[in-house]
């Protein structure tokens, strides 16, 4: 292997990468009693959050049901999936409710586990995807359209490691391959080099999103191969 | 003696060794008893060894050698010895016979009357007439027995002929390269260099060993001998480091192979030069570490690949403790001198230059040669630690980054004196030295501190890394005092209460138990009361632990159970916790999540303790058990003030039933048999209970009455449950039969309409069925209780008394099966018969289920009496029933019943029950693929996932059936919930990696295609199960 670009870059420390988990609310917000739960430890042996001890039971381990609903509850209650005893209640009953839409965290999560080309480090180790430079917007269409039509622009902003880096066009290809296998196809990518930290940033940024020369790179099979290396680390 | 006898063994020996060496032993006992002559026997092999033709004079050879390998090794003079062993050198010529002869050479040697003259004889014999370069491997190895035996019996004959032995030796080895006769070599080798004068021939010795150097061996896949790389790596180490005249060729040598690119060969020099450096010792050492040093340290402070820098480092570790072998302190003018202030006056400026790159590395180096003797640690310490701890004064203008450079170099010398000066936690320690760092303890302590305190809480990696430093500072042996440690454990509360990062708190939480397992008067005094503290007190108003800056109760709870880790401070838990049950379950909501969570806690530390030894069971079984129990009971029967509905809400009763049930089971059968009388007492016979505190015990005895027709309260018979099912089969149940009271039992579950109650009940005749029924009872109850339950089932029209006369029998039913008892198969017949009832067809799929189900108190943890092959039985029984039934059926009702009382079977059964069946089943699952019951299509899509690796070939043959419908169970709608789709997409994933990429490669495009709507699932996690699933069948072709 020839001599890497940049030998010695700076990491980032797994633990200062930006995770879904640091959201999460801990504390228990101010005094509603209907706030869910946080997670904890208590969960493996009996998880709060149980909405009726009876329904599952019935429908676990019981087949008679004295009271009334016999009639109309007959075949729908088939048994629960869970076994009684991993107790841990599937998360199906709260079926149709929120939706979760797709954030910049989930943007990031879907990159930032992609490898670097010359180091065994990702993309978010290495600090050249950073989650404030990913930005979402949803075009404001017609609500009656239905969600599944509007257009959603996704804006990612790479910092090459080092100014003269000439992976840079290697890595946004990668980032937008990654992203146009994950994403819906109602999602419009755009990646750029974040302003000032490459030397020939609008050419790079010419070739990131011109769909002509991406196409064009997508057939070639050797670079194929590398970008399939970047990409066999995802999780 | 005859030569009748001979010839016998001449022939013996081609077609039954094992008759030939019968009869090598019966002439050697011959020979020992006197009734035949050593030289009558030699006498008439005479012509046979000189036959001109090979294999006779081989086998002839052969018969001498085994005889002499058979005598006792007192057995021939001197005379006799000298006489076969001239006549056996000669025949060394003999190329043909070479292993023959060198066995009765061996056999010679080990005689006890050899005269030293025939060792020197055998000795140049050997070296003059053999010609190794023509034998193959294995007549080499006879070949360096007979070395290996003189040099082990008669060592010092042969360091009389020095030379002679040396050059020989030399010669006979050149060019060995079997990997088993190397292993001889090394260690001749190594005797050699160890004892023998060498010193004009250090360098032809050191180069026979060297020339090996790297090994490269790779043992064949099924190799004879078992040798393997590590065996002639160390051999040839030792060999190499077994003389300290090797030095002058060794280090410049070994010291070349580091520029080797191959990353094995580098580790392998490594430790062979800190193998040479310990054997060769300090005096020696004293001339080379100028160039050990020198030509190692590139690899640290440029990070070499994978462990080399801390072998290395280990390495420089060796090097400065033999350096400072024996030395109280740094003498002018020595080689520890020279080397330290070579290896400070190049790291140190490096280590203090936070914008360098090797920086750290400096630092560890630096560190490690530290760590290697008390003089070295003073001195590096004393050189290097003021000016570090000046560049963290958090006022300079380093950045945080920077500083988190010198803080882990900081670290590093505090991981250096542990190891060192010794840790608290390691049970005796012999040094009495006070840890080097003491003189600068004060700034480090302040340093981290501040490290941990002022800095921003964004910045997770640096406090972690501060956090760490002050609590490896306290595990120090005699370091921190008492008061600067619990200003530690502050720090750690703070942040476990407040903390929001869960790197952090997870990592504040853990040193928090390696803190209280050295010092658990910390956990007591300091953190029990913080973590306490923090929980809401209703008493003032405070339910739901309003003030935002709180952390749930939930989470603070099993804060508390992470500390539990003894015995002694789960005891003072308990206590404290069971104290505000009361006032917590007055304010408690309607769901008693405050009650339940605080039960949950101690629930949590039982079931994590619950296979330590350590942990006195029979003590918390006699205290918590009656406590819980009382406390359960007489708040349902509102007795006392204290009587609030969260203590016995359902979900607060399940959890003491459960913490009952782990006690019970977990004490021995003597501590349960008065238990069970009590509990009896309690449950059964309305009387007084030593269970119930005895300010109650009258009054429950006179109201409590749980098996009576519509009694109240409801829903504590779990209680019962749970306790029966943790005694011992040994113990008897103080009831007059297990028989009359099972039957007893089936009335009053019947009529019970409490759904809560009725699975106790149900239960409960399972275990008493299971448990305590002999063979007879078992018979006899099928034929008296079971019977008439059938009956029920055939001639009654009340559809709720065959309802529940179902439920009663899929519960007895279930002990017998778990027993293998096939008595019962004719009624579980008539259940599977039932599947086409348009009625009863729904319930009876769920009573299949319900026979083979996991239940978690009808298990073996219980003392359940379980079959090995229960599972595999039912289910053979069943399988072909459900699927002729399901084939003959025309209607869709019973169809779908089959399909899922098959379902609901195979979520219990594990993958290698299924497998052989699968082929009659298959069609079956993939068709309930298509129904709209979720629960079924999960069942199917997980047996399908479950079976992939080992039935990949049968589901080749069905792919095009499996995959549309696994892509249909992806998309959202009522009947796909969130976790089929999730299930499915798996199952797809699973694909790609156990079928192989041809037969899959039609569907690839279409699945990718149709995996696209996927992609916006409105659940993040089926997104995520559909990207990677996704991912899989794009790098199929990559």
């Amino acid at each position: 292997m020839s001599e890497p670009i940049n030998a010695n870059p700076k990491i980032l420390s797994l633990e200062d990468l930006p995770t879904r988990d640091a959201e999460r609310e801990i504390t228990s917000s101010a005094g509603s009693k209907s706030s869910i739960l946080p997670s904890s430890a208590l969960d493996s042996v009996f998880p709060a959050s149980r909405s009726s001890l009876d329904e599952v039971y019935n429908t676990l381990f019981m087949i008679a049901s004295k009271k009334d609903e016999t009639e109309d509850a007959e075949m729908k209650e088939a048994p629960e999936l869970s076994s009684g005893e991993s107790d841990s209640g599937s998360s199906d009953d709260d079926e149709g409710e929120d939706e979760e839409p797709i954030d910049e965290q989930e943007i990031y999560d879907l990159i930032a586990t992609i490898s670097d080309p010359e180091h065994p480090l990702t993309l978010g180790q290495l600090a050249v995807v950073n989650k404030p430079d990913i930005s979402i917007t949803h075009s404001s269409s017609p609500a009656s359209r239905g969600r599944r039509q509007i257009i959603t622009r996704v804006n990612v902003d790479i910092t090459p490691t080092i100014t003269h880096c000439s992976l840079a066009t290697l890595i946004g290809l990668g980032i937008r391959v990654r992203l146009e296998r994950c994403l819906p196809p109602r999602y419009r990518v755009e990646i750029n080099v974040k302003k000032g930290t490459h030397q020939s940033e609008s050419q790079v940024n010419r070739q990131l999103n011109d769909k002509e020369r991406v196409a064009a790179a997508c057939e070639n099979q050797q670079l194929l191969g590398v970008l399939s290396g970047m990409l066999a680390t995802c999780k | 003696m005859s030569k009748q006898v001979i010839d016998q063994y001449l022939v013996l020996l081609e077609g039954s060794p094992d008759d030939s060496d019968q009869l090598a032993q019966q002439i050697s006992n011959d020979i020992q008893s006197g009734s035949v002559r050593l030289v009558d026997f030699v006498q008439n092999l005479g012509q046979y060894l000189t036959d001109e033709d090979v294999g006779i004079r081989r086998k002839s050879l052969s018969c001498i050698s085994t005889v002499l390998t058979k005598l006792p090794a007192a057995q021939l003079n001197s005379r006799q010895i000298t006489m076969l062993s001239t006549f056996l050198n000669e025949k060394l010529d003999d190329e043909e016979c070479l292993t023959e002869a060198s066995a009765g050479l061996i056999a010679l040697i080990t005689m006890e009357s050899i005269s030293a003259s025939s060792v020197k004889d055998i000795a140049s014999a050997v070296f003059t007439k053999i010609d190794m370069k023509k034998h193959p491997q294995g007549v080499r190895y006879s070949v360096y027995q007979i070395m290996d035996k003189l040099i082990q019996k008669h060592l010092s004959t042969l360091k009389s002929i020095n030379e002679t032995t040396i050059n020989g030796l030399l010669q006979l080895i050149s060019g060995e390269k079997d990997p088993r006769n190397l292993i001889v070599v090394f260690s001749l080798l190594k005797i050699i260099a160890q004892e023998f004068e060498i010193h004009d021939f250090a360098e032809p010795l050191f180069d026979a060993s060297f020339c090996y150097f790297p090994i490269s061996f790779r043992p064949p896949p099924d190799d004879p001998y078992g040798i393997t790389a590590d065996d002639l790596k160390h051999k040839l180490r030792d060999a190499i480091s077994a003389s300290t005249l090797f030095a002058p060729f060794t280090f410049s040598s070994l010291v070349e192979k580091l520029n080797s690119s191959s990353v094995g060969v580098k580790k392998d020099t490594i430790l062979s030069i800190s193998a040479c450096i310990e054997s060769y010792g300090t005096v020696v050492v004293g001339n080379y570490w100028e160039k050990i040093f020198n030509s190692l340290k590139f690899e640290v402070l440029h990070e070499g690949e994978e462990d080399i820098p801390d072998m290395i480092c280990n390495l420089l570790k060796v090097l400065t403790r033999v350096l400072a072998f024996g030395q109280l302190r740094v003498i002018d003018d020595s080689p520890l001198e020279a080397f330290l202030k070579v290896v400070t006056a190049e790291c140190k400026p490096l280590m203090i230059n936070l914008e360098s790159r090797q920086c750290k590395p400096a630092g560890r180096i630096l560190s490690s040669i530290a760590e290697a003797s008390y003089v070295s640690f003073d001195a590096v310490a004393e050189d290097v630690i003021p000016p570090v701890l000046k560049l963290v004064d958090f006022t300079s203008s380093a950045t945080l980054a920077q500083q988190k450079i010198a803080l882990e170099s900081l670290m590093a010398f505090v991981e250096a004196s542990g190891n060192l000066y010794g840790w608290k936690m390691e049970a005796v320690r012999t040094s009495k030295r006070e840890n080097g760092l003491l003189p600068y303890k004060d700034t480090l302590f302040e340093i981290f501190c501040k490290g941990f305190v002022s800095v921003p809480a964004e910045e997770v990696s640096f406090k972690l890394l501060a956090l760490q430093g002050v609590v490896r500072m306290s595990l120090l042996h005699t370091f921190l005092d008492e008061s600067e440690m619990g200003l530690v454990v502050q720090y750690l509360d703070e942040t476990v209460l407040v903390e929001q990062n869960e790197t952090l708190c997870s990592a504040a939480l853990s040193s928090l138990q390696a803190l209280g397992r050295v010092k658990a008067d910390l956990i007591l005094n300091i953190a029990f009361p913080a973590f306490l503290s923090q929980l809401p007190d209703p008493e003032l108003g405070d339910v739901t632990g309003a003030q935002t800056s709180k952390k749930h109760f939930r989470v603070i709870l099993s804060a508390l159970a992470d500390l539990c880790f003894s015995k002694g401070i789960f005891d003072i838990l308990t206590v404290r916790l069971l104290n505000r049950l009361p006032s917590a379950a007055k304010f408690d909501d309607k769901s008693a999540t405050y009650t339940q969570s605080i039960l949950a806690t101690i629930l949590l530390v039982l079931q994590r303790n619950a296979g330590d030894s350590d942990w006195d069971k029979i003590f918390f079984f006699e205290s918590l058990v009656p406590k819980l129990t009382s406390i359960t009971i007489t708040a349902a029967l509102e007795l006392s003030s204290q009587s609030y509905p969260a203590i016995y809400a359902p979900a607060s009763v399940r959890i003491v039933a459960k913490i009952v049930n782990l006690l019970v089971r977990s004490v021995p059968a003597d501590s349960q048999v008065d238990f069970a009388i009590q509990l009896f007492k309690l449950f059964y016979l309305s009387e007084e209970s030593t269970l119930i505190s005895e300010l109650y015990r009258s009054q429950v005895a006179t109201v409590f009455k749980p098996l009576a027709a519509a009694s109240s309260p409801e829903g504590l018979l779990e209680l019962f449950t749970a306790a029966v099912a943790g005694l011992h089969c040994e113990v008897k149940l103080p009831v007059s039969s297990a028989f009359q009271f099972a039957s007893d039992l089936i009335p009053v579950t019947l009529a019970n309409e409490n759904s809560r109650d009725r699975l106790a009940l149900l239960r409960l005749i399972t275990l008493v069925v299971n448990k305590w029924f002999s063979k007879n009872d078992e018979t006899k109850y099928l034929e008296t209780i079971v019977d008439g339950l059938r009956q029920n089932l055939t001639n009654s029209n009340d559809i709720e008394l065959c309802i529940g006369s179902l439920e009663q029998l899929s519960w007895i039913l279930k002990a017998y099966v778990l027993k293998s008892n096939r008595q019962a198969f004719e009624s579980i017949e008539q259940i599977l018969g039932l599947l086409r009832d348009p009625d009863m067809g729904a319930y009876a799929s769920k009573s299949c289920g319900i026979m083979i189900s996991d239940d978690e108190i009808v298990d073996k943890s219980n003392f359940v009496v379980s079959r090995l092959l229960s599972k595999q039985s039912y289910f053979s029984f069943v399988i072909q029933k459900l699927v002729d039934g399901f084939n003959s059926s025309v209607d869709t009702v019973p169809k779908k019943n089959y399909l899922v009382a098959l379902s609901t079977i195979l979520q219990y059964m594990p993958g290698k029950i299924v497998l052989p069946q699968l082929s009659t089943f298959l069609p079956l699952l993939l068709q309930s693929l298509s129904l709209d019951d979720a629960q079924v299509k999960l069942a199917s899509i997980d047996t399908i996932s479950a079976t992939m690796s080992d039935a990949s070939s049968l589901m080749s043959e069905h792919l095009s059936t499996v995959i549309p419908r696994l892509l249909m169970a992806t998309t959202p709608k009522p009947s796909n919930p969130a976790g089929v789709r999730v299930a499915a997409l798996n199952a797809l994933g699973i694909f790609t990696k156990t079928i192989s990429a041809d037969t899959l490669r039609p569907y690839r495009a279409d699945i990718i295609r149709k995996l696209a709507p996927v992609l916006d699932d409105p659940k993040r996690e089926v997104r995520k199960a559909g990207v990677d699933c996704r991912q899989a069948y794009y790098a199929m072709d990559e």
